[in-house]
C-alpha cells in the first residue's frame, strides 16, 4: 500500500510557487536522506497558476527546476513522469489517489506530490495566503492511503472563471459559494472550503501525524463537492 | 498484482461543422519571407467551434458518440477524466473551478468520480493510463476519458501579431478545434499495454500556453523547431526501450503519433523506419490541424470513416506533449467496430 514517507510545507509569501516548492522539496529530501534521483513520478495539484497557464503541467516545470530525469532517452537513461491532477480544493485527494494507483506499477522508489497556488497576475483580486506543500510517497510509507469516496449530490452552481479584464484575465464568480467551516469530529477531519490545495494538505497532515488509526480527510469545496480520503496512520 | 484486464470499448472524435481551409485562414503573404503555410505544414484545413460551442460542448459531443458506440450504459461509468488543455466556454472564458470533468458529468447526467488531468497534448493518453490502473486495481468498472479542445482562439491571437517579430506564435496557426473521447473497460483478455511514460523536462519551456494578454482566450508560444527536434531525436530510442524486436513492432496495423503537422508526422515516420522499420504503417491526417490532446481520436475517426479499421487490429499510439512528455500505448481495436 502506498503511503506518505515525509512531508513539508511553508507559506509562499512573496516567492514564486516554483521556487517555494523546489526549495522545500530539496530540504525535505536532505532531511530524510532521500535521493531525489529515486523519484520517478511527480504529480502537482492546485487551482491558480501564473497567468492562468494551461500548458505544460506545473509538475514538468518543477521536474526541470529539480534537475531530475533531465537526460535524453538512451538504453540506460532514468526518467520521471510529471503531470497535474486538478479539481479545485478537492484536487489533493485525486492527485494522491492517482499516485497510489500508478506508483506500484512504476519502476521507481518514490513519487513526489506537490500542492500550491499562485496569484495569476497583479490585476486579479486575490485574498488567499497560499501555502506550498510537498510529500514523498513510497510503496510502504507510514501514512497509508486506504481509499476514497466522492459525493456530488449537493453540488451547486458556484463556478469560478477567468475572464478578460482591461488587459489581463481576472477571476469571476457565478452564484454564491457554500462555505464550510473547519471542524474535527473524532477521526474525521473536515476542512474549510476556503483553504486552497496547499493548506488542505498541510493542515490535515499536521493534525494526522501525531494520531494513529484510521482517519478521514473530508474536503467540501465551495460548490458543494464532497471528497473523502481515508488513511491508516502510524499503525505497525 | 490483480489479474483484471482492460480494453478500449468505444472511441469517438467530434469535429464541429465549420471547416476552414488553410488558404482562407493563413493566405499566402501572412507568413514572413514569402513562406507558404500550406506547403510548409501540409495542413489542408481545420475545423472551428460554432458560436455556442466551447471546450465543454466539444467534449460532450464526442463523449455521447463514444458511450453509444461502447454499449456501456451511463450507470456503469464510475470515473470521468477530462484531459483538455483548454477549459474554455463558448465566450473564451477559462473554467477554473469546479473541474471541467464536473461540468461534463452534469451535462451527461453521469454520477461518477471526476477530475481533470493537465498534461498538454499527452493528456488523453495520461488519462487512459490512470483509468487503466484504476480498473486493474478493481476500483472501477468503466471510465470515460474525454477532452474538448477549443483552441482556435490562440490561432486568431497569433494572426493578430506581427509574425516577423513573434516567431514563437507561428505554431498557433496549425491548430484546430475538436472533441475526443474513449470508454475504457474491464476485459477478459488484456487488450491494452502502456509503455514507460516519461517527461523530458529539460524541454519544458519550449511550448507555453497562457491566457492571452489584451484579448479573451489563450495564447501559445512555441519554439517549434527546437521542440520538434527534441521529440524526433528521442523517438527512436524511446520506441526501442519498449519494443523488443522489429517483428513485435510489425504486429501493429496502424502507428498513430500526435498530429502536429503532416510534415512533422512524415519526419517521425522516417525516424520510426530507421529505428524499427514499418514506417509505412504511420498514419497522418491533413484536414484537422493540430487538435492537441484529441489528435489521436481524429486519426482513429478518419480510419473508421475510410473503412480501414477492423476488430482486433493492433494500434500503437505515441503521445507527445509540451513538457516534453512521451507516452506509448498499444491497444486492440474494439470488437464490433465494423457495426459502428
Amino acid at each position: 500500500m502506498v503511503g506518505i514517507l515525509a512531508f513539508k510545507f511553508e507559506a509562499i509569501k512573496k516567492k514564486s510557487l516554483l521556487k517555494s516548492i523546489k526549495g522545500i522539496t530539496q530540504k525535505l529530501c536532505k532531511q530524510h536522506d532521500i535521493n531525489m534521483n529515486d523519484i520517478g513520478l511527480i504529480i502537482h495539484t492546485g487551482t491558480y497558476r501564473q497567468n492562468f497557464r494551461q500548458e505544460p503541467a506545473f509538475a514538468a516545470h518543477l521536474q526541470q527546476a529539480l534537475k531530475i530525469g533531465c537526460d535524453d532517452v538512451s538504453s540506460t537513461s532514468r526518467h520521471v513522469f510529471s503531470f497535474d491532477v486538478l479539481d479545485g480544493s478537492c484536487g489533493p485527494h485525486h492527485a494522491l489517489e492517482t499516485i497510489a494507483d500508478l506508483l506500484p506499477t512504476m519502476d521507481c522508489k518514490y513519487a513526489l506530490f506537490t500542492a500550491g497556488d499562485y496569484r495569476p497576475n497583479k490585476e486579479t483580486e486575490w485574498n488567499h495566503k497560499p501555502i506550498s506543500f510537498v510529500a514523498i510517497l513510497s510503496k510502504d510509507g507510514p501514512l497509508e492511503i486506504l481509499g476514497s469516496n466522492f459525493d456530488y449530490n449537493q453540488q451547486n452552481d458556484h463556478t469560478s472563471t477567468a475572464i478578460l479584464g482591461k488587459k489581463y484575465h481576472l477571476e469571476s464568480f457565478h452564484s454564491e459559494p457554500e462555505i464550510t467551516d473547519h471542524q474535527i469530529e473524532d477521526n474525521l477531519f473536515i476542512a474549510s472550503s476556503e483553504w486552497l490545495s496547499g493548506e488542505q494538505a498541510s493542515r490535515f497532515f499536521e493534525w494526522a501525524k501525531s494520531k494513529n488509526g484510521i482517519l478521514t480527510h473530508r474536503i467540501k469545496n465551495r460548490n458543494g463537492r464532497v471528497s473523502d480520503l481515508r488513511w491508516r496512520v502510524n499503525v505497525e | 498484482m490483480s489479474h483484471l484486464n482492460t480494453q478500449i470499448r468505444g472511441f469517438a472524435c467530434y469535429l464541429p461543422p465549420n471547416l476552414k481551409t488553410s488558404e482562407e485562414t493563413v493566405p499566402f503573404g501572412t507568413l514572413p519571407r514569402g513562406i507558404d503555410f500550406k506547403r510548409l505544414t501540409k495542413i489542408d484545413s481545420h475545423y472551428e467551434a460554432l458560436e455556442d460551442q466551447g471546450s465543454l460542448e466539444l467534449a460532450i459531443e464526442a463523449a455521447n458518440k463514444a458511450i453509444e458506440r461502447s454499449g456501456v450504459s451511463k450507470e456503469e461509468i464510475d470515473l470521468v477524466i477530462s484531459c483538455s488543455v483548454t477549459k474554455l466556454n463558448s465566450k473564451l472564458q477559462n473554467l477554473l473551478e469546479p473541474c471541467l470533468a464536473s461540468h461534463i458529468c452534469t451535462a451527461l447526467e453521469l454520477d461518477a468520480q471526476n477530475f481533470d488531468v493537465a498534461n498538454a497534448c499527452s493528456g488523453m493518453v495520461t488519462g487512459l493510463l490512470i483509468a487503466d490502473r484504476k480498473i486493474k486495481a478493481g476500483k472501477i468498472r468503466n471510465a470515460l476519458v474525454v477532452s474538448g479542445e477549443y483552441l482556435t482562439g490562440a490561432l486568431y491571437e497569433a494572426l493578430d501579431k506581427n509574425l516577423l517579430f513573434n516567431r514563437k506564435a507561428l505554431a498557433s496557426l496549425t491548430i484546430g478545434d475538436a472533441g475526443g473521447a474513449y470508454v475504457i473497460s474491464r476485459s477478459e483478455e488484456d487488450r491494452i499495454r502502456f509503455f514507460e511514460p516519461i517527461t523530458l523536462a529539460h524541454y519544458s519551456k519550449l511550448c507555453i500556453g497562457d491566457a492571452a494578454i489584451g484579448m479573451p482566450g489563450p495564447a501559445m508560444r512555441t519554439e517549434s523547431r527546437k521542440l520538434q527536434n527534441a521529440a524526433l531525436e528521442n523517438l527512436g530510442e524511446y520506441l526501442k526501450r519498449g519494443i523488443k524486436s522489429p517483428e513485435e513492432w510489425s504486429t501493429h496495423h496502424h502507428l498513430i503519433s500526435h498530429q502536429t503537422t503532416p510534415r512533422a508526422v512524415e519526419k517521425g515516420a522516417l525516424v520510426i523506419q530507421n529505428a524499427l522499420g514499418h514506417g509505412d504503417a504511420v498514419r497522418s491526417i491533413s484536414h484537422t490541424g493540430n487538435t492537441a490532446s484529441t489528435s489521436h481520436t481524429a486519426v482513429l475517426e478518419k480510419l473508421l470513416e475510410d473503412g480501414d479499421l477492423a476488430s482486433n487490429q493492433k494500434i500503437y499510439f505515441i503521445a507527445f506533449g509540451s513538457g516534453l512528455s512521451l507516452i506509448g500505448m498499444n491497444f486492440q481495436v474494439p470488437l464490433e467496430v465494423e457495426k459502428w
